[in-house]
C-alpha cells in the first residue's frame, strides 16, 4: 500500500514537472515523457533486485515445525484456523474465512486516459492460527504482504451489508474485489516469531496510564481529595492508586473471561508478525514453489523490462533529435 | 557523441550495475544463510542447556534406587561436564549424541526398578527431558536443513564464485552419534 502511494505521488509530481517543462522551458512534451519513462525504467530495474532478494530469502529459509519454533525470522506452513468461536464472514462474498482483504475501485475517465482508482481497501486484521500438526501458532496479519488469489469480483455488492462505504449510492463503474483465506486452507507464512507482550509489563503500564489520566481529571481529584485542599496529599494519592489497581484488575478479569470465550490461548506465548529488524511478512495461500515461481517471473520482467524501457527511450530521444 | 556510442554506454552501464547488484544480492544472501546457521545452532544450544540443567536432578533421583547402574549415571555426569568444556559445533554434537544414548539406556533400564518408575519426581523429570529431546530433534532437523541449503548454495553457480572469493566454506551436518544408533540392551529379571 505504501509503495502504491509513493508511486501515485511520484506520478503527480512528474505530471506537474511535465507541465512546467512544457510551459516554461518550451520543451516538447514527448521528450519530457521519454526522459520520465527512461527514469522509470531505471526504477523498475532496481525493483527487480528487490524482488530477486525476496525470492532468494524465501528459498533460503527452511520451514520450521511449530512445536519447536524459535524466535526470529521463520517460515511456517500449515492449516489456517480461526480464533473466534463463530466463523468470520468476508464483507462481499459472505464467505466463511479466517482472514479477508477487500478492495473497492472506481473507473475514472479523464481527457487523456482512463483507469481504475482504488477508493477503499482494507482487511479483517484479526489474527488467526496456523496449525502444522506439531502445534499451532498465532499469526498477526497486520502490515503483511498479502499474496492471495482474488476469489470474488463484482460490480454490484449487497449495499445493505456493505461495510466499506455505507453512503455509497451509485454502483456504476465500481469494482468490488475480495481475497480471503478459508478455514482449514493451507497457508504459507514468512515472518518474525516474537513473544507476545509480557503480561506484567502491560499490566503495570495500564495502571500508570490510568493514574496519569485520573490526575488530570478534576472530578477524580475531587473524589479523592478528602481534606478539600484542591490537591492530593500522600495518603490521598495512595488511596487513589489503590482504587486504580482494583479497577484495572477487575477490567482485566472481565477481559480474560472474554478471551477464554474466543480461545486466545496461543496469545500467551509466541506470535508471527512483522519484525522490527526483518521487515518482511508474507501470507499466502499459494505453495512455496508457486510463490518462488511468481517472483522469478516478476524479477525477470522488472530487471530486463526496466533496462529495455530505458534503452528504448534513449534510442527514441536520439532518433527524435537526429530527425530534427 | 554519436547515438550508437550512447546506446553502447547505456547497455554497458546496465550490465555493470546489474552485475554489481547481482553480486551484492548473492553475497547478502550467503551472509544471511550463514547467520541463520549460527542462530539455528544457538537455538539448539538453548534447549541443550535446559536439558543439562535437569540432568543433576535426574541423577540425584536415580542414585537412591539404581545402585547397580552406577556406570550409566557416572557416564551421564561425565558427559555433561565434557559438554560444558566443548567449544566447536562438531565436538558439542558428538558429546550430545553420546549423552542422548546414555539417557536412552537409562530410561530403558528403569523398567527394572518399579519403585523408581513410580517416583513422581522421576516421572516429571523424564517427561520434561523427553519434551526437550523432541524439541531438540526438531531443531536439529531445521539446522541440518539450513546447512543443506547453505552447502548447496555455495556449490552452485553463480553463488560458487562469490562464495569462493569471500571464504564461505562448507558446513557439517549434525549426525546421529553411534551411541544413539545402538540398540538398548535390556535384561529382564523374570523369576525362574
Amino acid at each position: 500500500m505504501d509503495n502504491k502511494k509513493t508511486v501515485a505521488i511520484v506520478f503527480i509530481v512528474l505530471m506537474v514537472a511535465t507541465g512546467i517543462a512544457e510551459d516554461i522551458f518550451q520543451i516538447n512534451r514527448d521528450v519530457v515523457w521519454a526522459i520520465i519513462m527512461a527514469a522509470f525504467g531505471i526504477y523498475l530495474f532496481f525493483q527487480g533486485f528487490v524482488s530477486l532478494n525476496r525470492k532468494r530469502l524465501i528459498q533460503n529459509i527452511p520451514t520450521s515445525k511449530i512445536s519447536a519454533l524459535a524466535l526470529g525470522l521463520v517460515e511456517v506452513i500449515g492449516r489456517a484456523l480461526r480464533i473466534t468461536p463463530k466463523p468470520l464472514k468476508s464483507p462481499y462474498a459472505k464467505a466463511d474465512c479466517v482472514f479477508y482483504h477487500y478492495k473497492v475501485e472506481q473507473f475514472v475517465r479523464t481527457q487523456r486516459n482512463a483507469y481504475w482508482q482504488v477508493i477503499s481497501e482494507g482487511s479483517s486484521g484479526l489474527p488467526f492460527y496456523v496449525d502444522d500438526k506439531t502445534g499451532k501458532v498465532l499469526v498477526d496479519p497486520n502490515e503483511a504482504k498479502i499474496n492471495l488469489e482474488t476469489r470474488y469480483i463484482s460490480s454490484s455488492p449487497d449495499k445493505k451489508q456493505s461495510i466499506v462505504n455505507p453512503l455509497m449510492v451509485s454502483t456504476r463503474n465500481m469494482k468490488y474485489s475480495e481475497s480471503y483465506i478459508m478455514p482449514n486452507e493451507n497457508v504459507y507464512v514468512l515472518g518474525t516469531a516474537k513473544k507476545t507482550r509480557d503480561y506484567v509489563t502491560e499490566h503495570q503500564e495500564k495502571i500508570e496510564k490510568r493514574i496519569s489520566d485520573w490526575m488530570k481529571n478534576p472530578e477524580k481529584i475531587k473524589e479523592f481529595d478528602a481534606t478539600n485542599t484542591g490537591w492530593l496529599d500522600d495518603v490521598e494519592y495512595f488511596n487513589m492508586r489503590q482504587k486504580v489497581v482494583v479497577t484495572v484488575n477487575q477490567e482485566e478479569q472481565e477481559e480474560k473471561q472474554v478471551q477464554v470465550k474466543t480461545d486466545l490461548s496461543g496469545l500467551a506465548d509466541v506470535m508471527i508478525g512483522k519484525g522490527e529488524e526483518e521487515k518482511i511478512l508474507i501470507i499466502s495461500n499459494k505453495s512455496e514453489k508457486e510463490i518462488i515461481s511468481n517472483l522469478r517471473g516478476k524479477t525477470f520482467l522488472l530487471i530486463y523490462g526496466g533496462a529495455f524501457l530505458t534503452l528504448a527511450m534513449i534510442i527514441y530521444l536520439f532518433t527524435k533529435q537526429g530527425g530534427k | 557523441m554519436s547515438a550508437g556510442l550512447i546506446v553502447f554506454l547505456v547497455i554497458t552501464g546496465f550490465l555493470v550495475v546489474g552485475l554489481i547488484g547481482y553480486f551484492i544480492t548473492i553475497y547478502n544472501g550467503l551472509v544471511r544463510l550463514r547467520r541463520n546457521l549460527k542462530r539455528n545452532w544457538s537455538n539448539i544450544d538453548v534447549l541443550l542447556k535446559q536439558r543439562h540443567d535437569e540432568l543433576p536432578k535426574l541423577v540425584s533421583v536415580c542414585e537412591g534406587y539404581m545402585k547397580y547402574e552406577r556406570e550409566t549415571l557416572e557416564k551421564i555426569t561425565s558427559l555433561r561436564s565434557t559438554y560444558l568444556g566443548a567449544r566447536t559445533v562438531g565436538e558439542k554434537s558428538r558429546v550430545e549424541g553420546e549423552l542422548a544414548g546414555a539417557l536412552k539406556t537409562l530410561f530403558a533400564v528403569v523398567e527394572k526398578y518399579p519403585d523408581l518408575k513410580a517416583d513422581q519426581r522421576f516421572a516429571q523429570l523424564q517427561e520434561r527431558i523427553s519434551f526437550l529431546e523432541n524439541q531438540i530433534a526438531d531443531r536439529r532437523e531445521l539446522y541440518n536443513e539450513s546447512v543443506n541449503i547453505y552447502n548447496i548454495r555455495i556449490n552452485q553457480i553463480p553463488d560458487k564464485f562469490v562464495a569462493s572469493s569471500c571464504n564461505f566454506t562448507v558446513e557439517e551436518l549434525l549426525k546421529v552419534a553411534e551411541a544413539e544408533r545402538k540398540d538398548v540392551k535390556i535384561q529382564f529379571n523374570f523369576p525362574k
